[in-house]
């Protein structure tokens, strides 16, 4: 049960700031996944803990110790490399045991410890052979296996599955989930996909420009995004945002806005909790709808449904099977993308009318805050 | 019509050129192959310029060994040529490491000042090197042309291992970094073996080029003990300078010169590598 | 902080021995041949020599020879490393086609490379004798000249003798440099010239040219700079013969033959500030090419 905490940490290269005050505590037991664009500092984080860079400022703590000053090998982290930086000299069981040497393990000792982790990983039959003769996922396999014979206190995953085609990507996604619940370690994993972020991790941290956006679990980000930005970041496709603008206040509680294209509706929005940002809650004031293409439907001819309806214009669809993205433009010259299942045939040119529900509605102020979450609204 | 012409034109355009590529191969070779046939005319047959030589002797290969002068300068060339090698490997590797992986204060500096004295005359220590082999006692001795052959060998291989040590992906350091290595076994566990191709070509290129070197050998060796090769081939001469002793020049050209051609055609390929990854990246 | 300082601290160590190494065999001797061109040091004790100053300089200004030796050098690079550079350039694109026997051609170029320089001139001399060569043979026989050429023996013949031979023996070195150049460039610019309609002629003069110049201009600092200090190809192919003396072979005269050691360090610490000065040429050159493309 290893803790990571960083507190304060700062990274600049040559005066050219990576990391910009990061504070962050990564629970044991479990997997923390940084995401974020790619430059957004979320490998250079990654390199911070495992001591391969030292923080410009900042301490950076495992298990409660100030390992600023330590090397790699003494903060008993393991990282497994985007590259898997295999040694191409060395067969596989020598990959592995490669550490275990340097430590100065005994000869048994070593031999136990890596067929052991060979069979964890399956890789037991290919010990005798060199890194060049295996496949893209048996070179992850046993970059994975060189830290695990380790017994590290923590895992660090750079980027482990961008390598991989699409396919094997998928099956090795799932592997790594088997091994986080076999392993029950501490695990960060570093990645720019969201979605394997949000499959592989109990805890997501996103990053922009060296500094964290926003820590949770999956859902909590998917529910509740603090801003624009994390939440056009997590689920896919991503969030539609339509622009608006403040009515009056209903109630403390209730808020009617006007979307753009003249439709209005009440959202719920807790007006004291935001009473310090006076300002941006004024009448007229602008404000960011986010809406997920999963929740919207296509409005039904038959029956009357409560709530607001959009009117637009098929303009492309993607058709998935059992799915379809339509992507909707709307009079006012703004898009959203819908995700239809069932009869997905829908001609290009098509008029259609959507039907979204207030309580789906994010809602940002001009800052591009989030005003709510959706967590307390249960979901359907 | 047509076409045929086209494949007619084609066909001249590619004959051509096959004859544009057997020229440059017969430019570079006759040379040499005209050495090896001179060297087995015998007598006043070797006047004779005949392309093909109608009998073949060892004459002149014999006449060069009865002199025990040839036998020493190829000893010596060997000895002088694999020590300064393996010194000069030894040295370049580990600057090599430090220069192409471990960045530190002044590292541009120090490959800016091995990259100068790669290309300083050689002229210009002559006197300077003089002086010190006369002070270190090791005038006419093949240590003398060892430690002055270091002058061209070592920059010349530290700037080359530097390219190819550069050329190794920093992850598989930095996993050797997490694994729990130091500098010193990343070098010789990681680095080592997997630059040891590069390793050959470049020790292969300072071999050529102390098996070569001539200004040295010839000013800081005396007697036929000490000579090397290059040297020994100069001094061969006969009882006049308008009656040099040709078909012994040309066996011992053979003899010094086939060991080279044998290396370059088995190492075509690193050779190259070696050559062009000091240079492009300069 | 401490990391790194330790690491810069390996760096040194394992950097100590190339430096010590370099600095006996180079620095040291270099600046002794500095401070030696400054005395009348000879040969028989060169340790014991009284400062004269500038005196061997003065000397060596004022001698036709010495001025005859920098003459012949600098325009034996200016004949030679442009005829190796049009060559090279030549090979190299031939090299640089796929055909059946490239390997062949590619080892057959690299002979001439790697046979010592003494052992072609050896055997350039062999071929250039005035009486018994085979070229003067063959030349006659093909009838482009009348009676056989004193190839090493007249003073302007031999010059020439000299820059073939040394074409003939350092074209290789810059045709493999050039290869690799061509080899290194952007593939795909030349397919999309290609798709684009370009004609061959102008692919090359209007992308391949360009794009080769900075391998181009190495290439041609490698060989300019071998060519002023060229020594051994000479002093065999006319040792002696002050025609053709270079200033490698002018400085080494002095120095040995002569004794002067003094003196001929000062010839030598010369050369040296010609090669020093025509590095700092080419390298603005790049610069300046770098920042024009820019």
């Amino acid at each position: 049960m290893t803790t990571i905490v960083l507190k304060d940490v700062t990274k600049s290269f040559k005066d050219h700031p990576i990391i910009n005050g990061v504070n962050l505590t990564i629970e044991g037991n479990a997997c923390t996944a940084l995401v974020g664009p790619s430059g957004c500092g979320k490998s250079t984080l990654l390199r911070l803990i495992c001591g391969l860079e030292e923080p410009t400022t900042g301490e950076i703590y495992v298990d409660g110790s100030c390992v600023n000053r330590l090397p790699p090998v003494a903060r008993g982290i393991a990282m497994v490399f985007q590259s898997y930086a295999l040694y191409p000299h060395m067969t596989v069981f020598d990959n592995m045991a490669f550490a275990l040497k340097i430590a100065g393990c005994s000869k048994t000792d070593i031999a136990r410890r890596v067929q052991h982790a060979a069979k964890t990983l399956k890789v037991d039959h290919l010990l005798d052979r060199t890194p060049k003769q295996l496949s893209g996922g048996q070179r992850q396999r046993v970059a994975i296996g060189r830290a695990i014979v380790r017994h590290p206190k923590a895992f660090l995953f750079d980027e482990p599955l961008s390598n991989l085609d699409a396919a094997l990507r998928l099956q090795m996604r799932y592997e790594l989930a088997r091994l986080k619940a076999e392993l029950n370690t501490t695990m960060v994993y570093v990645t720019h996909d969201q979605g394997e972020a949000m499959t592989l991790a109990d805890t997501i941290v996103i990053m922009r420009e060296g500094a964290i956006e926003q820590q949770g679990t999956p859902l909590e980000l998917y529910r509740s995004p603090k801003n624009l930005f994390v939440a056009s970041f997590i689920g896919s496709p991503t969030m539609n945002f339509l622009h608006a603008i403040i009515v009056a206040w209903q109630d403390d509680q209730h808020l009617n806005i006007r979307l753009r294209s003249g439709e209005t509706l009440v959202v719920q929005v807790p007006y004291e909790a935001l009473k310090w940002k006076e300002s941006l809650l004024e009448e007229g004031s602008e404000l960011t709808v986010g809406i997920r293409p999963e929740n919207l439907t296509e409005a039904s001819s038959r029956r009357k449904q409560a709530g607001t309806h959009l009117k637009g214009r098929v303009s492309l669809v993607e058709n998935l099977g059992h799915e379809a993205y339509v992507y909707v433009s709307l009079p006012v010259g703004e898009h959203v993308k819908v995700r239809l299942t069932g009869n997905c045939n829908y001609a290009i040119g098509r008029d259609i009318s959507l039907f979204l529900r207030s309580e789906d509605c994010h809602i940002f102020d001009s800052n591009g805050e989030a005003m709510r979450g959706l967590k307390e609204i249960p979901l359907c | 019509m047509n076409s045929t012409a086209l494949v007619l034109r084609r066909g001249l355009r590619r004959l051509a050129f096959y004859c544009f590529c057997v020229m440059i191969a017969s430019l570079c070779l006759f040379p040499f192959y005209w050495a090896v046939v001179s060297s087995f005319k015998g007598g006043t047959e070797i006047f004779a310029t005949d392309l093909i030589p109608r009998c073949l002797t060892w004459q002149n290969y014999f006449t060069i060994f009865q002199d025990t002068t040839f036998g020493y300068a190829f000893v010596n060339s060997v000895i002088v040529s694999f020590s300064t090698v393996s010194i000069a490997l030894l040295v370049a590797t580990l600057a090599s490491f430090a220069l192409a992986r471990i960045p530190f204060r002044g590292r541009k500096r120090v490959l800016c000042a091995i990259l100068s004295v790669t290309m300083f005359p050689q002229v210009a220590i002559l006197s300077g090197m003089f002086e010190l082999i006369r002070v270190l006692d090791l005038y006419n001795q093949r240590s003398a042309l060892i430690l002055s052959y270091m002058t061209m060998t070592v920059p010349f291989t530290t700037w080359t291992l530097t390219s190819f040590m550069r050329e190794v992906p920093k992850e598989l350091e930095e996993a050797a970094i997490i694994d729990g290595a130091g500098s010193f076994t990343i070098l010789t566990k990681i680095f080592f073996p997997i630059v040891s191709p590069a390793l050959v070509t470049t020790g292969l290129l300072a071999f050529i080029a102390a098996w070569n070197e001539f200004l040295f050998a010839l000013t800081f060796t005396l007697t036929d003990k000490a000579r090397t090769v290059p040297v020994a081939i100069a001094m061969l001469s006969g009882a006049s300078q308008h009656e040099l002793p040709w078909g012994n020049i040309m066996a011992a050209s053979v003899l010094v010169t086939l060991p080279l051609v044998a290396l370059v055609m088995i190492f075509q390929r690193r050779i190259i590598s070696g050559l062009t990854a000091g240079a492009i990246k300069g | 902080m401490q990391q790194h300082s330790s690491l810069s601290k390996t760096a040194w160590l394992f950097m100590t021995p190339c430096l010590l190494v370099l600095f006996v065999v180079a620095a040291w001797p270099l600046l002794r041949t500095f401070m030696l061109s400054l005395t009348n040091a000879r040969l028989e004790d060169i340790t014991h020599a009284q400062w004269i100053g500038s005196a061997n300089f003065r000397d060596l200004f004022v001698d036709a020879e010495w001025w005859g030796a920098v003459t012949n050098t600098l325009l034996f690079a200016a004949f030679s490393v442009p005829c190796e550079a049009i060559l090279g350039l030549m090979i190299a694109l031939v090299l640089h086609k796929t055909f059946k026997g490239r390997g062949l051609l590619r080892a057959a170029v690299l002979v001439p490379w790697a046979i010592p320089t003494i052992v072609s001139a050896r055997m350039w001399g062999w071929m250039l004798h005035d009486v018994y060569g085979i070229i003067n043979e063959l030349l006659v026989r093909l009838g482009a000249i009348a009676a056989p050429l004193p190839w090493t023996a007249s003073p302007t013949l031999s010059f020439v003798t000299i820059v073939l031979v040394d074409v003939w023996k350092t074209t290789p070195f810059m045709a493999l440099l050039l290869l690799a150049g061509l080899q290194a460039l952007p593939q795909d610019c030349f397919e999309a010239a290609l798709v684009d309609g370009v004609s061959r002629k102008r692919i090359f003069f209007r992308i391949t040219m360009p794009l080769l110049r900075p391998t181009l201009i190495i290439a041609l600092i490698f060989r300019t700079l071998d060519a002023l200090r060229v020594f051994d190809l000479v002093y065999i192919l006319s040792s002696g013969d002050s025609n053709t003396e270079t200033m490698s072979i002018y400085a080494r005269r002095h120095f040995v033959d002569y004794a002067n050691v003094g003196y001929g360090s000062a010839a030598a610490v010369c050369l040296f500030f010609v090669v020093a000065l025509v590095t700092v040429f080419y390298i603005n050159m790049g610069r300046r090419n770098i920042l024009g493309d820019a």
